[in-house]
């Protein structure tokens, strides 16, 4: 009878552990502060609170763990992104961010990211890393102010053709692209410039592309990365004309 | 010699026996000793004042006054940087009313958010809420169908039936509210939410 009944036990009040499954009568709090995030016209972001509440009697600990919500609405007033954790550095994640679907799937930017930089088939989204590009505008959106930056620096490192038309997809009422609207256009030009000089490199340097390359980098000035984009296309540029 | 070996035989293994039993002791102490629970450090922070007190005075209307550090210091816009997202805060937090039949409602900018039932638990020292309709950590209205139903699978969406403050300082004049800042269980680090009594 015993083994028919193995998960019974004399000390299942503290799960099998009488030595430091201790009974925390009732110490176990948990506090949520939380938080609404809205983007204002000049492309800042706002918080606003909204609640705190202490749960009683929940986990595994002796005390209060207190945490912080950020609920980040998106331009139609719907939440696009939710930050949660016991951190305001680190610990924290983001649960369920529905940024871009691509083919019905869900990416986010830490997907996108990842995927890059391991330069392997795009598996959470279901798709290969070529066609990932159309959903960067869309990521770039959803409050990753520094999402940019992080993207270009996979984007040089990884084996990733994106094209730089793919990242300014998703054109918005002011005539400019999503991109554009979030991390700015020169910011914008500046990985573009990025982009395209790792796919002239990669693909054979078209003379043309690579001085127009090489104008859209000093154009930028302040772009990211666009000193290694000048130099990677000035050097590309010399290779071609000397090969 | 012979009567020297056989005493440092006798002596050296109690010495050993010893010196053994003395490492299984701090073995046992360092294993037995474990980080010190926030909660004493919560209950010093807490008003002592008792029900009674607290009860009689709690009843008012009361207006948001200012967030204040645990050192005192007024504060009145926050920088927030989460991962990606960098936000500001400018300060504020709804107004509260307590009224003599343990009925409460918040209120932001003059519209209800909560209302529910409210009493003083003396034995744990909070204020207790009970809300008159559930509340949750994300706003269910405006999230996709398919992200709530993805907060739900992986347990992100939380239900909130019922709240509890903690009292810093209560007077007749004003009421003072321990906000916790993100920690853990055993550290502690918290601002106040300083509201006057509305006359």
């Amino acid at each position: 009878m015993a083994e028919d009944y193995v998960y019974n036990s004399p000390y299942n009040f503290s799960e099998n552990r009488p030595i430091d499954g201790i009974e925390l009568e009732g110490l176990e709090h948990l506090s949520h502060t939380i938080y609404s995030v809205h983007k204002d016209t000049k492309g800042n972001y706002n918080a606003t609170y909204d609640r705190s509440v202490t749960q009683q009697n929940v986990g595994s600990w002796s005390g209060t763990k207190s945490q912080t919500t950020y609920n980040v609405y998106d331009n139609s007033g719907n939440v696009s992104a939710i930050y949660s954790g016991d951190s305001s550095n680190g610990n924290m994640n983001r649960a369920g961010i529905s940024l871009a679907s691509v083919r019905g799937r869900d990416v986010s930017a830490s997907d996108i990211i990842d995927g890059a930089a391991n330069n392997k088939e795009f598996q959470k989204a279901g798709d290969t890393l070529e066609n990932v590009g159309t959903g960067v505008g869309m990521v770039l959106s959803a409050g990753s102010m520094s999402g940019a930056s992080l993207l270009a620096k996979f984007i040089l490192g990884a084996d990733v053709v994106i094209g730089a038309d793919d990242l300014s997809a998703g054109v918005t009422d002011n005539g400019k692209t999503v991109m554009e609207n979030t991390i700015g256009e020169k910011t914008t030009a500046g990985i573009k410039a990025v982009v395209n000089t790792v796919n002239a490199v990669k693909g054979g340097v078209d003379v043309k592309t690579a001085k127009g390359v090489n104008k859209a980098a000093n154009a930028t000035g302040v772009a990211i990365d666009a000193t290694s984009a000048k130099s990677n296309t000035q050097k590309a540029i010399k290779d071609n004309e000397n090969p | 010699m012979k009567i020297l070996e056989n005493k440092f035989l006798k002596y050296g293994s109690t010495v050993f026996s010893l010196l053994i039993f003395f490492v299984f002791l701090v073995s046992c102490k360092t294993y037995g000793q474990e980080k010190e629970s926030n909660q004493p450090a919560i209950n010093i922070v807490k008003s002592s004042k008792n029900k009674f007190f607290i009860e009689k005075n709690i009843e008012a209307y009361w207006v948001f006054d200012k967030l204040a550090t645990s050192s005192g210091k007024i504060i009145r816009r926050r920088n927030i940087i989460v991962d990606t997202l960098k936000a500001v805060e400018e300060v504020s937090r709804p107004d509260i009313i307590f009224k003599n039949n343990k009925e409460y409602k918040i209120l932001d900018k003059g519209i209800i958010i909560e209302k529910g039932k409210c009493s003083y638990d003396d034995k744990n020292s909070i204020l207790k809420f009970i809300f008159d309709e559930p509340k949750y950590n994300v706003p269910i209205d405006k999230v996709s169908p398919e992200l709530l139903e993805k907060l739900k699978k992986n347990g992100s969406l939380i239900e909130f039936t019922e709240n509890s403050w903690e009292i810093h300082e209560i007077t007749n004049e004003s009421l003072s509210i321990i906000e916790h800042l993100p920690h853990n269980e055993f550290d502690f680090k918290y601002n106040l939410r300083v509201y006057r009594k509305r006359k």
